[in-house]
């Protein structure tokens, strides 16, 4: 084919604008450290990346949010742990009191203990966590428990949320409570009621009586402590899908790694590659343009 | 005639034909660099001979003609071409401007912000009395917002800015089709005697192909040596020296004043790739922008609706919805998405909570079932939401409903950008590559070659310098006559 002397130099200038983009393009990808640096370069590899930056993003929030259900769930665990030894004690001496018959002193040393049983039990119950009652369900802003009345009249109020508990969200469509309800937990063993009963059976001097309560109150230290494991199952559930995510977040870690870092051992290589050829590019051009006809006439 | 002046003539006649031939490869030589120029050579050809005493006797050597190695099919390809690579061109360059807008490789996205949303939803739901959570929501819910409304904004700009480039394109075209119709007019003349106007048809075809790089065209020589010339769609823009103009006017284009817009009929071209971007390619991407502003409008609202405050009210919107129609057309949804009134500044009008209160005016936080369910959303992939497609320039669009998460659409909508603007690069390189490949084409019947007009050179020169060994024999041989006495 007959070749025209600006054909010559044309095949230069695109050889040469070729291979200097291909190198501008790696440079770029070495320089950024990215496979790709808008969506045209890779647009499936984008895609793919956002769906796992998403999936991590949510991951992380689930975390933090397993995170507050933890906290909640270990307070939860040692403060019924506490009751329920409360209710043992309680109980304890409500067993001493019914073998016979006391002296006044001793049932008024017994009494004003176990309405420190009370008071403590109570204080439990209201029990808070970064200034949330915890077993209040919904009602946080609120004491759940009020001790209201004297002598015969006393009682325990629950004035949190009877129905629901306090439920965390920790995974898609997957919630846990990480606070159950007050109404569930604590009034549903009738511990306020047993211990106001045994203290008034107490000052009454009433055998019968306090062995009735003693009965409530063991029933009440197992209610208690089936209610401690079954925080426990909760805890056991959350450490699980905990464990669950810590993988999966670290696999998509990796993935979205896999997919957005360059690997930079293959792209030096393939840098020195686009390099080489961009300076043949330009040491062509030099050869080519010196000869010419031109040279040889005289 | 004959004898010794007969001689001289023809020497004389040489050394004017191999003059001119040297003008011609001098012309060759001087455009050796010059665009769209089309070799020439001189024709030289033996004089008519004359009888002298039954013999046919030579009288030199004449020029013919001066022709041009134009190869006319390769010229044509080549406009044609043009007009592809400057619509890729176009596409390419805006496409990548746009794509910035979606570009989800950084932090400021629309993704982040979304991520942000809904996660500012789960930390409500962990402590739904809390102000600070709610403020929060309420900042990340208002970024949402304005990346909306910037992108939005953005994408009308771009259609706005293709109105200009139009602009000033349809001036080019104008002058453009003014230059060829005055050429033609030139030409038909200079060619009156059958001579070949070499000069001048370079000159057109350089008009033809730049006009090629602004509007596609139809180019069609006539017998005497003018061009017609008609868009794409069959508008007449040049015959003989006559053309005819286009105009602007808001979203259209009218040809010779008639107020009919004609814009369908430019393909192809810098105006071809401007007008596919403002009627086919922004419009889609806004419209399922706009698809997904208001979807989530509404699905956000739905829910929120139905939740309790603070203060236990119910009915309290999130965004405001005072412009998205019943009839579920969310066209401009990603341009007026914001915070309703109710909740603006007002952080205790979100309802986090789905259980009316115990009494009126209970002031205990509620629970954070709704704000669950508002969380809900971000990975619900039964929701169904319109993906719009927009093609013939706008003249023909269609939805397909699809049913997946609002950040699968998105990511789908990212994809789709990269896609498009992956294949207008690749239709750039391969139009690039394919218009190279014609100019060599072209220039290795038309271009000059240098060593070519050397040696070319060499011979005239050398021919030249023979038929002036001839006059000087042929005055020797006059002298010696005259020295006979």
């Amino acid at each position: 084919m007959r070749v025209a002397t600006p054909t010559v130099y044309r095949g230069i200038e695109q050889n040469i604008l070729r291979t200097y983009s291909d190198l501008n393009k790696i440079d770029e990808k070495v320089s950024s450290g990215k496979n790709f640096n808008r969506p045209s370069d890779d647009p499936v590899a984008m895609v793919n990346s956002l769906g796992l930056s998403n999936t991590l993003a949510r991951i992380g929030q689930y975390q933090t949010n397993m995170n507050t259900a933890k906290g909640w769930l270990d307070t939860s665990a040692t403060v019924l742990d506490q009751v329920s030894q409360v209710a043992a004690s309680a109980q304890q001496i409500a067993v001493q009191l019914s073998s016979g018959n006391q002296s006044a002193d001793v049932r008024n040393e017994a009494a004003s203990q176990i309405d420190g049983f009370l008071n403590q039990a109570i204080g439990l119950g209201n029990t808070q966590l970064n200034g949330k009652y915890i077993f209040g369900g919904y009602k946080t802003a609120t004491p759940p428990f009020a001790d209201s009345g004297s002598g015969a009249t006393e009682t325990v109020v629950y004035q949190g949320d009877p129905k629901n508990d306090f439920k965390v969200q920790i995974g898609p469509n997957e919630t846990i409570a990480a606070g159950k309800n007050g109404e569930t937990v604590f009034m549903n063993s009738n511990l306020f009621a047993s211990l106001i009963g045994l203290k008034q059976a107490i000052v009454n001097n009433d055998q019968t009586a306090i062995q009735q309560e003693s009965t409530n109150l063991q029933t009440a230290t197992d209610y208690l402590n089936a209610q401690v494991s079954d925080v426990g199952i909760r805890q056991s559930q959350l450490q699980t899908q905990g464990q669950m995510f810590t993988q999966v977040s670290a696999n998509l870690q990796n993935q979205l790694g896999d997919l957005v870092n360059v690997d930079n051992n293959q792209a030096i290589l393939e840098m020195q590659q686009k390099q080489t050829a961009y300076n043949v590019a330009l040491e062509t051009a030099a050869k080519i343009s010196k000869v010419s006809l031109l040279d040889y006439l005289t | 005639m004959g004898g010794i002046n007969a001689i001289m003539n023809i020497a004389r006649g040489a050394l004017q034909a191999n003059q001119i031939a040297m003008e011609v490869v001098s012309h060759n030589i001087a455009n050796v660099n010059t665009p769209g120029y089309t070799r020439q050579s001189a024709v030289l050809e033996s004089a008519s001979p004359v009888s002298i005493n039954q013999l046919k006797i030579g009288t030199g050597v004449q020029v013919g003609s001066v022709t041009q190695a134009s190869d006319p099919y390769t010229t044509r390809a080549i406009q044609q071409n043009t007009s592809s690579l400057n619509e890729y061109q176009t596409q390419a360059s805006v496409l990548s401007q746009l794509e910035s807008l979606f570009n989800e490789t950084g932090n400021a996205t629309l993704s982040n912000a979304m991520n942000d949303f809904w996660n500012a939803w789960q930390d409500v739901a962990n402590n739904p009395g809390g102000t600070v959570e709610r403020t929060a929501l309420l900042e990340k819910a208002n970024i949402l917002a304005q990346k909306f409304n910037s992108m939005s904004n953005d994408l009308t700009q771009t259609k706005k800015d293709m109105n200009t480039n139009l602009q000033m394109g349809i001036e080019k075209v104008n002058d453009l089709t003014k230059n060829i119709a005055d050429l033609n007019d030139k030409i038909v003349a200079a060619e009156a005697d059958k001579t070949t106007a070499n000069d001048l048809r370079d000159q057109r075809n350089n008009l033809l192909q730049e006009l090629s790089s602004w509007v596609g065209n139809v180019s069609v020589e006539q017998g005497n040596g003018s061009v017609t010339v008609m868009t794409q769609g069959g508008n007449l823009l040049v015959d003989g020296n006559k053309h005819w103009d286009l105009q602007q006017s808001g979203n259209n284009i009218y040809y010779n004043n008639v107020p009919n817009d004609i814009s369908k009929n430019l393909t192809g071209g810098q105006i071809g790739g401007w007008l596919n971007i403002r009627d086919e390619v922004v419009p889609q991407y806004q419209s399922n922008l706009d698809e997904l502003a208001g979807t989530l409008i509404r699905q956000v609202n739905t829910l929120h609706s139905t939740g309790y405050t603070l203060s236990g009210q119910t009915g309290k919107k999130f965004f405001d919805n005072s412009q998205v129609p019943v009839s579920g057309d969310n066209t401009g949804a990603a341009g007026y998405i914001q915070l309703s009134a109710d909740v603006q500044n007002n952080p205790s009008n979100i309802a986090a909570g789905s259980i009316p209160p115990a009494a009126p005016g209970d002031s205990s936080p509620g629970d954070n079932e709704n704000a669950l369910k508002i969380v809900a959303l971000q990975t619900d992939n039964s929701i169904q939401i319109r993906q719009w497609t927009i093609s013939d320039r706008g003249t023909s669009t269609s939805n397909s409903l699809q049913t997946e998460t609002m950040d699968g659409y998105y990511q789908t909508l990212v994809g789709e950008i990269g896609t498009t603007t992956q294949a207008a690069n690749e239709n750039q390189s391969f139009a690039q590559s394919t218009l190279d490949n014609l100019q060599n084409v072209r220039d290795s019947v038309s271009g000059v070659n240098l060593d070519e007009e050397l040696t070319e050179l060499l011979k005239i020169q050398r021919a030249y310098e023979a038929n002036s060994k001839i006059i000087s024999i042929a005055d020797e041989m006059l002298q010696s006559l005259l020295q006979v006495q």
